[in-house]
């Protein structure tokens, strides 16, 4: 699982999500705390939050996407981090929540050109064999921190006040800015076609990239109807335990469970999932979700009520399949996506969900108010395993293995006919030798045609006397 | 599968008939004169490894920006001290075998040396220095056995002072196979490296055949044989 870390520029990319993961949750907790305890404010302010947090994602990542493509990546994230640091400087003196709301909005603003920068530097700089490992890894990182940030932000406003927090969150956005620029500057090609191209033909080349590709379409397609199935039914939680005969203090331990699953879920994923195919894990990780939030609607409308612990299990396994899906989404984006285009693939990917998060919470309380909260447990999640079972059906194929998909088979016929031995190889070892390039087949070729004086029978010089032709040298 | 198994899988298609050409020398009756004639040639290649080397690591500075030149660069910059001094074992063996230790520096490097070596200094300097981990893939990545120098002391009749650059290489490049395909496995390779890398490595090994049959042919009753 800690195989990524072996690449210095990786290595330096997680240590900055780190820090900075963690100053988000110190700022959030901050962030509400000033607003409903000390500022006294209501639910419109908190709405007003979720709001100036939420349209900057659905609105603006896709056009930061755009730049995160067309500027340097490393001081785009840099200069973010320091712009975010200062806008939370701002947090700490902000006397009003009409301060406050613009202060966040910016830092949001540039939350969205950094996001994409950061994709957009994983996916040039991270072999593809080793991305589901450091998404799991990042995944990992985001449910520590959401874990122990929280708590620490907690601690921080109950011993001082929030102010203290913003003041330790700038801090950490300093650090990871700190840290970040010890990044290699980073260089990546522009295909031809792009050189020139308007800051409006870029988007739409991005949309018009995604579209093209079946894979991206598939995954931002169904990453969208999940979140937004989840969040039909994501707010009406406590509603949910209620239904199930299942007191308040519950609440917090299901977060918690869910958390704890999903941080098993990761370690496991980037310890085991390498051979796994991405859309296999997608598909299959959404089904499981689905299947055991409809177990939980369904005890809901029967009115099951029954032990705590029975929960157990259920809200373990929720938490385990939600990293299959936050795991296997953004990987099957890099390796879809050539380093050019990362930037707004990735942006819009996030963009559309968003938008259906911000639906979605109004839709199921509308729904749960007509015919209860568990009807809405039990339709969503029926719905979110078709959509996991549909991806699972479909589950085309990704990244690596997509250019011996499309190499002729005439190169193992070829190879064949240079008496190479080709029945034997394994399915990985036909991949490679189907997509070897036209120059290399030809020095195969006129290397080839020595094989006949090949004699096998005195032992010294080891490989060419262990080596099967077709299979190399492992 | 990963980088390097990909390669190796690549060079494993072309490495038997190179292997079938080595054996030629090795089993040869003639193995007495055939190896100096091999150490005067591998002089000639092994003395430009470390000015090799050290191109590339200019040229990938050159390629400010470039995370796979970097990673090349990082990996070379490791290396290039280990290879040092190995040309001298070369003429020390030489030296063993009763000849004159400056001849492969009075020597014209043949065409075929050139090709072999400088073919990489053409992808190095004008295309992409990572071409020259596919050279390295087939140079290190394929150790002799430990048996081979005492089978070729026994079939040769020199010294075992004659063999010790074999026996060196048959215990080091163990350990540099391995750092090796680690390095690469570390780099953000793209399937045009990739392709650039089996190229380089399927020309050396061809380049290498090349080299050998010309060994081969220097003897005379190798080349009537032909």
């Amino acid at each position: 699982m800690i195989a990524p870390l072996r690449h210095r520029t990786f290595r330096v990319l997680f240590s900055g999500q780190l820090v900075s993961n963690l100053g988000d949750w110190l700022d959030y907790l901050a962030l509400v705390v000033l607003i409903a305890y000390v500022w006294h404010r209501g639910p419109g302010s908190l709405a007003a939050l979720a709001v100036v947090i939420a349209i900057p994602w659905a609105v603006a990542a896709p056009f930061a996407g755009v730049l995160a493509d067309r500027w340097p990546k490393r001081p785009v994230m840099v200069a973010c981090d320091l712009a975010r640091a200062a806008l939370v400087v701002g947090l700490v003196f902000a006397p009003s929540i009409w301060v406050l709301l613009p202060l966040v909005f910016g830092k949001t603003l540039f939350s969205t050109a950094f996001a994409p920068a950061e994709q957009a530097t994983i996916r040039a700089t991270v072999p593809e064999d080793d991305l589901l490992a450091a998404n799991s890894l990042s995944q990992l990182a985001t449910q520590v921190t959401k874990v122990v940030g929280p708590a620490l932000g907690g601690l921080i406003v109950g011993l001082s006040s929030p102010r203290v927090a913003f003041a330790v969150d700038a801090a950490t956005f300093v650090v990871s800015a700190l840290i970040l620029s010890r990044l290699p500057r980073l260089a990546v090609e522009r295909p031809e076609e792009e050189e020139g191209a308007s800051f409006l033909g870029q988007l739409r080349e991005g949309f018009a990239f995604i579209a093209r590709r079946r894979a991206l379409a598939l995954a931002i397609g169904s990453i969208s109807a999940a979140v937004f199935l989840v969040f039909t039914f994501d707010t009406l939680s406590p509603l949910a335990l209620r239904a199930l005969g299942l007191g308040p203090s519950l609440l917090g331990l299901s977060i918690s469970g869910i958390g704890l699953g999903a941080v098993v879920g990761a370690v496991a994923i980037g310890s085991f999932g390498r051979r796994v195919q991405p859309f296999a894990l997608l598909g299959a990780s959404k089904a499981i979700a689905g299947v055991l939030v409809a177990v939980i609607g369904v005890a809901a409308v029967v009115g099951v009520h029954s032990a705590p612990a029975v929960w157990i299990p259920v809200v373990l396994g929720i938490g385990v399949a939600s990293a299959g899906v936050l795991v296997s989404f953004p990987t099957i984006i890099q390796l879809e996506t050539p380093p050019n285009m990362m930037g707004r693939v990735s942006a819009t990917a996030s963009a559309v969900p968003t938008v259906l998060q911000m639906i979605a919470p109004l839709i199921g309380a509308v729904i749960a108010s007509a015919v209860g909260v568990g009807w809405v447990l039990l339709g969503s999640g029926s719905a979110l395993a078709v959509v996991g079972a549909v991806v699972f059906a479909i589950r085309p194929r990704v990244g690596a293995a997509a250019p011996a998909e499309k190499a002729p088979p005439e190169r193992l016929l070829a190879l064949a006919a240079l008496g190479l031995p080709i029945a034997g190889v394994s399915g990985e070892q036909r991949a490679v030798l189907e997509a070897l390039s036209e120059d290399e087949l030809r020095v195969v070729d006129d290397v080839g045609r020595r094989l006949a004086t090949a004699t096998p029978d005195v032992v010294a010089h080891e490989v060419p006397r262990q080596t099967d032709p077709a299979k190399g040298g492992e | 599968m990963t980088a390097s198994k990909r390669l190796r899988q690549k060079i494993g298609l072309a490495l038997p008939a190179f292997g079938a050409t080595a054996w030629r020398i090795w089993d040869s009756p003639s193995v007495g004169e055939l190896y100096p004639e091999y150490l005067c040639t591998m002089h000639c290649i092994v003395r430009s490894s470390v000015p090799l080397m050290q191109t590339a690591i200019a040229r990938c500075h050159e390629l400010d920006g470039d995370p796979v030149a970097a990673g090349v660069a990082d990996y070379l910059s490791d290396h290039v001290g280990e290879e040092a001094g190995h040309d001298e074992w070369i003429l020390q063996d030489l030296e063993a075998t009763g000849r004159d230790r400056e001849e492969p520096l009075r020597r014209i490097p043949s065409p075929r040396v050139a090709a072999l070596v400088g073919s990489q200094y053409y992808w190095t300097r004008h295309h992409h220095p990572v071409a020259l981990l596919g050279h390295v893939a087939v140079m290190e990545g394929y150790p002799p056995s430990v048996e081979l120098a005492r089978l070729l002391e026994e079939r040769s009749g020199y010294g075992p002072d004659a063999f010790r650059s074999l026996a060196r290489h048959a215990m080091l490049d163990i350990h540099h196979r391995d750092e090796f395909l680690e390095a690469l496995d570390r780099l953000p390779l793209a399937p045009d490296h990739e392709t650039l890398l089996g190229v380089s490595a399927l020309h050396t090994i061809e380049g290498l055949i090349g080299v050998f049959e010309e060994i081969l042919e220097r003897i005379p009753l190798h080349a009537a044989a032909r």
